[in-house]
């Protein structure tokens, strides 16, 4: 009996609604209040920036949405699922299927080739090895990096790394992709092409974007923006 | 197998920490299988034994002369080489047929000799020139091992023409074999044994999780990466379990090459008589249980480790607050401990076994042990509220030292008050032992038991030489010579005394005597024997008689003798009212005054003693040779130091790793102008203070486990301060060396290629 792939599970329902909602959200680490009625909806194929200065909670708010940290408060909608109650199992599965993940520093296994580092989300999600690496290394060929499949990240230059994480975030073909500051840490040459092949490979694949930055320059890739400051939510439209 | 395959094919970070987990998994093992032996050894040494009985008892009656008899006699009884004992045989077949003893293939002919490796190794040994002297006969042939206690035993057999068999000295066998096979039955030499099994293993047990937990924060890190792409907690804990399942599978077979490869040196191990590689073999069922167990704890280990923290996706976090560590429900654990060692060696000692004594004995002693480090966080904790905010090294010492108390000093912690409670319960055992000892007058013969300044050589009836007080005085060593003859008599119901019949010469070099003629017969005082009274002499067959005449009263006895041997001092003229051979039939001896002084005094004594009469017995060792108790002793420290050497290298795997975590750190500091001695000092803070209070607790608790143990055993009280220093002074040092092994790698981390790196 084969697993099915994620392209074959079923997936929120392709209505005109948005894919993922979150309402009056709420979330405090100890005495400091990081969300105070963050919202936010997310359209299907619809790239947002969240921009704020630091420490104005937008990392928070988007691990939350990603169902990553719990809110204290709140309710998290998607596909009829709520993030905020759901066990996790159901959450990480999520994560394996639905969901893509692009940080500052990559998040890349250190151990493990770039190749089987994309490769890692199709792993766990039951896929055999050697067709779960030949997707990886036509994902990161694609992404312009596959010369690099065979190396660890630590033999990669800050950009190429950044381009495999984008790979490994978007090999599930998932509906979402979370972006926290993936420039953050690349020169602006670099940022720019990072973001160029995140967004337009998210457009061809049709996923939405949650991206968090406090440039401009980074938001201009969005279709809308989102300011996040003290913990609260203000949606400014704009975008490209 | 994802996990499997991040332990193994991760670079060279994660080769290094897969191999490192090996090898420490590897020891463990290699030790375990060890351990896992202890039965077979015993079996194996039990079983020759029993092929070696004829050593202790003959059959009796004797069985009569035939084509299938042999006889054999002992050669040199209690002789040493440099205080080894040397056991020698004198052996003659009485026929075709008569029975090899174990471990040879053929008897030697007269004037051969058969030796042990051990023996022909020091007989060829150039320096050995009195020894050669001592067993000047050709060596043809070698004991195998079935002949052997071990494989540093000095035996040899002697072949002889023209034995008889007296049921004594010489005795005739028609076969070898059969006794009851040797087992260790003094209760205090089995408690031992246990008491010190449990305490060199769970040092073990500690260094094999220390092992397993090689490389955590990065694995941590990596668990968290992979929770992040989707990971759910039991497929985070099976990926956690995998890279563990590689290092200790690989680990387990490197240990068992260890094992393989550590079993020849085993033999070269300065136990008693040794132990022969080949009887090294771990027990089935335990290796079995090794396997089954090693595996499981290191898997038990990492699942702990890793449920310790909550691995989120965004990182590794402690479950929980740190709280502060509270006293009464640590103390539980050792109370609870004391508790079941009592009972347990309670039902031991008086046999009222209703629960296995040998599992209430372990659990005990376990819950004490493992009771001693789970007070050590709590100590660290008021130590670290007391301690001042400066200097800096200090200050910047006191967040890590809050984060509570090392394992790899909870392991130096067990081993310490472990050892230092054997130590107590090995003192006490051997002060009881030592009550049995003779005091003797004069410490130049504190060397051996008998004849106060005298050491005795017993000669048989036919000795090769004509004159043997004049031979042994031809050595430098010897100072005086005194032949006599001698034998115990029993005096009615007042017990025995000893009678020495030797002419007025000799007997005035024993002790002062009035005057003394031919026929005169004297008394030390105590000596409760009345003229008149019929002494019946021991040793002779059928027993014989003698009237003891008159005799006069010494105002002191013999120099140096041992209560208990009030003497008669006879000269030949006055046996006359016994049998006529009673002076025959008397043992005859040789008492020899020796400058112990001199350079090999004994091995002159001996090599004379051989040259007069091969099979001469000599008068057993005491201060030369080491009883079971200075072997379990020496047994100890060697696995202390054994469990110490792997606490060390422990720490300084996980000090080097706790290093580059903090390189960031580390270099941040530097930056900020942090000189290298404030960052040092603050290293060697976070180990110095624990290891003080590991090692003072230790101390306290091992105390209290040897008073308990001794308490318990009713053996006397008996506490050895420098050996205790000495333990506690090596536990102490093994954890500072051990961080001075990591200051390279601490100084790397304060470098300006470290800093570029931030």
């Amino acid at each position: 009996m084969t697993r099915p792939t994620p392209r074959d599970r079923p997936r929120p329902e392709d209505t005109d609604g948005p894919l993922l909602t979150a309402y009056g959200l709420n979330k405090a680490f100890g005495l400091t209040q990081a969300l105070s009625t963050a919202s936010l909806s997310l359209g299907r194929g619809e790239i947002v920036a969240l921009m704020g200065p630091s420490g104005s909670g937008k990392s928070t708010f988007l691990h939350c949405l990603a169902g990553v940290v719990r809110p204290d408060a709140g309710r998290i909608d998607y596909g009829g699922v709520d993030l905020t109650h759901a066990p996790d199992p159901r959450l990480s599965a999520l994560r394996r299927t639905e969901f893509g993940f692009l940080f500052q520093f990559g998040q890349l296994v250190p151990e493990l080739p770039c190749v089987e580092n994309v490769a890692l989300p199709l792993r766990l999600n039951g896929q055999r090895r050697r067709p779960a690496e030949r997707e990886a290394t036509r994902m990161l060929e694609r992404l312009d990096v596959g010369d690099v499949a065979r190396k660890r990240p630590g033999a990669c230059s800050g950009g190429q790394g950044q381009r495999v994480a984008v790979a490994r975030a978007l090999i599930t073909r998932p509906r979402v992709v979370f972006a926290d500051e993936p420039t953050g840490a690349l020169d602006s040459l670099n940022g720019e092409k990072v973001l160029r092949l995140l967004t337009d490979t998210a457009r061809e694949s049709g996923a939405s974007v949650v991206l968090v930055t406090h440039e401009p320059r980074v938001a201009a890739y969005a279709d809308r923006e989102v300011i996040v400051r003290d913990g609260r939510t203000l949606d400014i439209g704009g975008g490209r | 197998m994802i996990g499997v395959r991040l332990s193994l094919t991760g670079g060279r970070e994660s080769a290094v920490r897969t191999c490192l987990t090996a090898v420490g998994v590897g020891v463990a093992t290699a030790m375990l299988l060890l351990a896992a032996s202890l039965p077979t050894i015993l079996d194996e040494v039990g079983e020759r034994s029993s092929g070696l009985s004829f050593r202790q008892s003959a059959e009796y009656p004797q069985p009569p002369p035939a084509e299938d008899t042999v006889l054999l006699g002992s050669a040199l009884a209690n002789a040493d080489h440099r205080g080894t004992p040397v056991t020698g045989w004198v052996i003659e077949p009485e026929g075709d047929q008569a029975p090899l003893p174990p471990g040879i293939a053929d008897f030697p002919e007269p004037g051969e000799m058969v030796v042990s490796p051990a023996l022909a190794e020091r007989l060829a040994d150039p320096d050995n020139d009195l020894l050669q002297r001592r067993l000047d006969h050709p060596v043809v042939g070698q004991i195998e091992e079935e002949g052997l206690s071990g494989p540093h035993e000095l035996v040899y057999y002697l072949g002889q023409e023209g034995m008889e068999a007296d049921g004594a000295g010489t005795v005739r066998m028609d076969a070898f074999g059969g006794g009851e096979p040797y087992r260790p039955d003094t209760p205090v030499i089995l408690l031992l044994g246990l008491v010190g099994t449990v305490v060199m293993l769970i040092p073990v047990v500690v260094f094999l999780s220390a092992a397993v937990r090689f490389g955590g924060q990065a694995r941590d890190r990596r668990l968290a990466a992979v929770r992040l792409m989707g990971a759910d907690r039991a497929a985070t804990r099976r990926i956690a379990a995998g890279e563990t399942v590689a290092g200790v599978l690989l680990g387990m077979l490197i240990g068992a090459g260890f094992f393989v490869a550590g079993r020849p040196i085993v033999e070269t191990l300065p136990i008693d008589d040794g132990v022969f590689a080949s009887d090294v073999v771990p027990s089935p069922v335990l290796a079995a249980g090794v396997a089954v167990l090693v595996p499981l704890l290191a898997l038990w280990v990492a699942l702990l480790a890793v449920r310790g923290v909550a691995v989120e996706p965004l990182g590794v976090v402690r479950r929980a607050e740190r709280r502060r560590p509270r006293l009464w429900w640590r103390l539980l654990l050792p109370v609870f401990g004391g508790a079941l060692l009592y009972a347990g060696l309670g039902s031991f000692l008086t046999g009222t076994v209703a629960v296995n004594w040998a599992v209430l004995v372990s659990v005990g002693l376990l819950a004490v042990l493992l009771g001693t480090t789970a007070v050590l966080p709590w100590l660290v904790d008021r130590a670290v509220r007391t301690l001042p905010s400066s200097p800096l090294s200090l200050q910047l010492a006191r967040r890590r030292l809050a984060s509570g108390g090392d394992r790899a000093v909870s392991g130096i912690v067990v081993t310490v008050a472990g050892a230092i409670a054997l130590l107590t319960l090995l003192n006490g055992a051997e002060s009881t032992d030592r009550e049995g000892v003779p005091e003797t007058g004069d410490p130049s013969v504190g060397a051996s038991a008998g004849e106060g300044p005298y050491q005795r050589v017993d000669l048989s009836k036919e000795p090769r030489v004509e004159d043997p007080v004049a031979l042994f005085e031809g050595e430098p060593a010897i100072e005086e010579a005194v032949a006599v003859r001698r034998t115990y008599a029993m005096v009615g119901d007042n017990g025995g005394v000893l009678v020495r019949v030797a002419d007025c010469a000799s007997l005035q070099q024993l002790t002062d005597l009035p005057d003394c003629e031919p026929g005169d017969v004297f008394a030390t005082p105590g000596a409760e024997v009345e003229p008149g009274d019929v002494a019946e002499m021991t040793g002779t067959e059928p027993p014989m008689h003698w009237t003891v005449p008159q005799y006069t009263e010494l105002s002191s006895g013999v120099a140096g003798a041992r209560y208990g041997e009030e003497t008669l001092l006879a000269t030949p003229e006055a046996m006359a009212s016994a049998d006529p051979e009673v002076v025959e039939e008397m043992t005859g001896a040789v008492l020899l005054r020796v400058d112990e002084s001199a350079p090999e005094a004994r091995e002159q004594m001996l090599a004379a003693a051989a040259e007069v009469d091969p099979t001469a017995g000599m008068e057993p060792l005491v201060a030369h040779v080491g009883s079971p108790l200075d072997t379990m002793k020496l047994m100890l420290l060697a696995g202390a130091i054994a469990c110490l050497v792997m606490v060390v290298a422990g720490v300084t795997v996980g000090t080097v790793e706790q290093i580059q975590e903090r390189r960031r750190v580390h270099a941040v500091l530097t930056a900020f102008g942090a000189r290298r001695r404030t960052l040092v000092g603050s290293v060697l803070w976070q180990t110095a203070v624990p290891v003080a209070l590991g090692v003072a607790t230790a101390c306290v608790f091992g105390l209290a486990l040897g008073a308990l143990l001794l308490g318990a055993t009713g053996l006397p009280m008996a506490f050895d301060v420098a050996e205790i220093v000495t333990i506690a002074a090596a536990g102490a040092g093994a954890i500072v060396l051990a961080t001075l092994l990591t200051l390279p790698a601490l100084l790397r981390t304060m470098r300006a290629d470290g800093l570029r790196s931030e």
